[in-house]
C-alpha cells in the first residue's frame, strides 16, 4: 500500500482536523509536494525550506558522527504549538505537521505521522 | 563489599572554550546532567552567534561533540529565522528533540536565549519525557 502526497494530506486532516498545518515536502529540492493549513497567512514556501534545511542539517550531523541510524522523527516544541517532521522510509520526502499543544498531544501527532510516513511515495 | 572498579566514578574531562564564572558555571550544569543523567551519551553548550563550543562532555569516544556543532547551530539558527515569519509570531523554541534508532537528542535554548544546551541520550538508557523534563528545569 503506498499514498501520494495528496491523499496523505487529506488523512491526515481526517484524523486531525484541528491542526495547524501540515505539507508533504521533497527533501532534496526543499520544495512542498502538498499541504494544507488552516491559518490564513501561513507560508508553505518558508516553512518547508526552513524544514528542509532543519532535516539536513541533521542528516549531516548523523553522518559526520558515523552513526548509521535513521531519523525517525524530529519534534520542535513552540511556546503553544508542536511541529513535527518525520521521513519516508527512503528520506526522500518528509511530512511536516504543526498542531496546537493544546488540541494535540506529541503522542498522537507521533503516532498519526507513524502510519502515514510509512506509506508515503 | 566495596570494588574499586566498579564503584569509582569514571572522570571524564569537560572541555570547551568557557573561561571564568561562565566555565564554573558549566561545569557544575555538567555535574548536574550526570546525576539525573549518569548514561547520558554526549552533552554540550554552544553558542549561538558564533557557534563556539562553550562547554562539552563526551561518554564515548566515538561520539565527538565538536563534529555537531555547526550542523546543530544552523538548525538553531534556521528555526529561528522560521519563528520570524507571521504565522509563528509569538512563538518561542522551548525544545527540538531528534529520534534516532537507538538514542534521541535533544536541543533547548539556554534561558538567555543566547547560548544552547544539546543532550544525546539512548532511548534504552531513559525516556524522552525524563530527558526533557530534566533538560527544562536545568537549562534556567
Amino acid at each position: 500500500m503506498s499514498a501520494t502526497p495528496n491523499s496523505t494530506i487529506q488523512s491526515i486532516l481526517k484524523e486531525l482536523p484541528t491542526l495547524v498545518s501540515v505539507a508533504v515536502v521533497e527533501t532534496e529540492t526543499g520544495m512542498p509536494l502538498a499541504f494544507h493549513s488552516n491559518v490564513a497567512d501561513f507560508d508553505i514556501e518558508t516553512a518547508a525550506a526552513y524544514n528542509t534545511e532543519v532535516v539536513k542539517a541533521k542528516l549531516k550531523a548523523i553522518s559526520a558522527l558515523k552513526l548509521n541510524q535513521k531519523i525517525q522523527d524530529i519534534l520542535l516544541t513552540l511556546t503553544d504549538q508542536l511541529h513535527l517532521l518525520k521521513l519516508s522510509p527512503d528520506a526522500g520526502k518528509f511530512i511536516y505537521l504543526a498542531v496546537n499543544a493544546k488540541d494535540t498531544n506529541l503522542a498522537m501527532a507521533r503516532s498519526v505521522l507513524k502510519n502515514y510516513a510509512e506509506v508515503l511515495n | 563489599m566495596k570494588i574499586p572498579f566498579l564503584t569509582k566514578p569514571t572522570i571524564k574531562k569537560v572541555t570547551g572554550e568557557a573561561f571564568g564564572t561562565e566555565r564554573a558555571q558549566l561545569a557544575t550544569l555538567v555535574d548536574k546532567f550526570l546525576q539525573e543523567l549518569p548514561e547520558l551519551i554526549a552533552l554540550s553548550v554552544v553558542e549561538i552567534k558564533s557557534s563556539r563550543m562553550l562547554a562539552a562532555y563526551t561518554s564515548q569516544v566515538n561520539f565527538d561533540p565538536y563534529k555537531l556543532t555547526t550542523p546543530n547551530t544552523k538548525v538553531v539558527k534556521e528555526l529561528q529565522k522560521a519563528l520570524t515569519t507571521s504565522w509563528l509570531i509569538n512563538q518561542e523554541i522551548n525544545d527540538l528533540a531528534i529520534v534516532l534508532e537507538d538514542q534521541f537528542h535533544i536541543i533547548r535554548l539556554m534561558a538567555d536565549k543566547r547560548r544552547y544546551c544539546y543532550l544525546a541520550v539512548r532511548i534504552s538508557d531513559t525516556n524522552m519525557a525524563i530527558a526533557r523534563e530534566v533538560m527544562r528545569t536545568l537549562t534556567v
